[in-house]
């Protein structure tokens, strides 16, 4: 098991302390900037298609239980479900996990009674189909067919059924907006997605659809951490670099710091 | 697993050639019906979509047995180890999401749920990303290096902070000096993911020559 080193553990002390700060001024009331993300911004533009053509929408949040991507998967549903509640547009979301299958039912429940309309809410719309990974894609596919889906939202974790999943999609006419850290899977929402949300974008999600300050103050505060990195990173390869040509300068083995260590 | 095994003491079903000419076809139908889709939806597929749930459902019931709930609790119980019956109050929790009145207690253990999650994330960093860092200090020069590998560190440290340089959310992307390197990390995201699509296809090829393989040669004995 790999465990923080003392410099590591202030690392992300210091990390941390950037994070809460910028929380904090945007508790305060500090108005942060999020650059636009095409993706994230064509989930409305999705939702509003579906809408129009009276047609209703699937959201998957891939196949992984309950872990960080799903999370982040199931806060986007919050906003789709709570935008699809308001314009009464069905959304069907069938999950592979019994413990995420009990939380989207919860998240869309939540939705549809916060915007005043609980009696919209269709429990038979939050499926558990199978944790078996292509038994799932099998059911997806049936979903996107036999419902006319007009869009289709894939958010999560993917394997080896995204492309099942997002040519299916594209087969059918639906719009779509794929999201994974999965950097495998990526390839092929960009092939069959109209939109694709590409690695870090996925976790910027949350923050950048709710727009609520403690969001927005933890993404800018993670750019921050970012470019404490990035400085890091540049001091460390020029110092390898004085390495190998002074490798008595002893002072040059601060990068050891960051080494692995294992117990 | 072999479910006909038991089935009477002199004819083992399973092994008989009557069960490996049925399960090929039963194979064969299934293969079928489930690429009958890519022509349309119709009621073939969707019969064999729904047989195909309903037997992975029930595995995943067998498999959770089998291999989680009796060598990891039910076993521990009967050997002695009484306390592994509170683990049961924890997994009975989730069940009471069902109740109105009492659906609080589920959110405990919904709640610890997430939080063990969040926890381990966090933990996640130091083992992972730190890594990370430090395989990132690649030197670009020294004695005795040849050109070779100077030029390789230098494509992977300019590609590396292009990319992280695109993943940055809080500055507009809009002069030439902040616009540059996210847009060549865009453009180097983009050869690798040409690159990744490329050889998973490949793979994909392999896995449909396989099952083309399977109904030309074991069920149709076409070819050999």
């Amino acid at each position: 098991m790999n465990h923080a080193t003392l410099p590591v553990g202030m690392l992300i002390l210091v990390i941390c302390a950037l994070i809460l700060f910028k929380i904090f001024s945007a508790r305060r009331g500090k108005s942060l900037f999020i650059r636009r993300i095409p993706g994230l911004s064509a989930i409305d533009e999705a939702i509003g298609r579906a809408t129009e053509m009276g047609r209703p929408m699937m959201f998957s949040p891939g196949l992984l239980g309950l872990g960080l991507p799903t999370l982040q998967a199931l806060s986007i549903l919050k906003h789709i479900t709570t935008i699809a509640a308001k314009y009464r547009t069905r959304i069907i979301v069938p999950t592979c996990d019994s413990v995420v299958f009990t939380i989207a039912e919860e998240i869309s429940k939540e939705a549809y009674t916060n915007e005043g309309v609980p009696e919209q809410f269709n429990p038979d719309d939050i499926r558990f189909l199978s944790d078996d990974q292509f038994a799932y894609a099998s059911g997806c596919v049936g979903i996107l067919n036999r419902e006319k889906v007009a869009s289709s939202f894939l958010f999560g974790y993917f394997y080896a059924e995204s492309l099942i999943l997002a040519e299916t999609g594209h087969q059918v006419g639906a719009m779509q907006v794929a999201g994974t850290p999965a950097i495998t899977q990526i390839p092929f929402f960009i092939t069959a997605a109209d939109y694709t949300i590409i690695g870090d974008e996925f976790y910027a999600a949350s923050a950048y659809l709710s727009r609520e300050p403690t969001l927005l103050g933890s993404l800018v505060g993670q750019d921050y951490a970012k470019a404490v990195l990035v400085i890091i990173i540049i001091a460390g390869i020029i110092c390898t670099t004085l390495a190998g040509f002074y490798p008595s300068w002893h002072w040059l083995t601060w990068m050891d710091w960051f080494k692995p260590v294992s117990q | 697993m072999n479910i006909f095994h038991n089935i009477g003491h002199s004819f083992n079903f399973a092994n008989s050639t009557v069960a490996n000419t049925w399960m090929v076809w039963i194979a064969a139908i299934g293969t079928l019906a489930i690429y009958s889709v890519l022509y349309k939806e119709n009621p073939v597929y969707r019969l064999f979509e729904h047989i195909f749930i309903g037997a992975a459902s029930g595995y995943s019931v067998f498999v959770t047995w089998t291999q989680i709930l009796k060598p990891m609790w039910w076993d521990k119980i009967t050997s002695g180890e009484a306390y592994w019956v509170f683990a049961l109050v924890g997994g009975a929790m989730f069940y009471f999401i069902y109740s109105k009145k009492h659906v609080w207690i589920s959110r405990i253990i919904f709640g610890t749920l997430l939080g063990l999650v969040s926890g381990a994330a966090f933990k996640g960093f130091a083992g992972l990303n730190v890594d990370r860092i430090h395989a990132s200090f690649k030197p670009i020069a020294g004695h005795g290096m040849p050109l070779s590998e100077s030029l390789n560190n230098l494509v992977f440290i300019i590609v590396l902070l292009a990319v992280m340089s695109y993943f940055f959310f809080s500055f507009e992307h809009k002069n030439r000096v902040t616009s540059m390197p996210p847009k060549l990390g865009r453009w180097c995201l983009m050869f690798a993911f040409g690159a990744m699509f490329g050889s998973t296809v490949m793979a994909r090829m392999s896995l449909l020559i396989g099952r083309v393989y399977f109904l030309l040669g074991e069920w149709l004995h076409i070819i050999r």
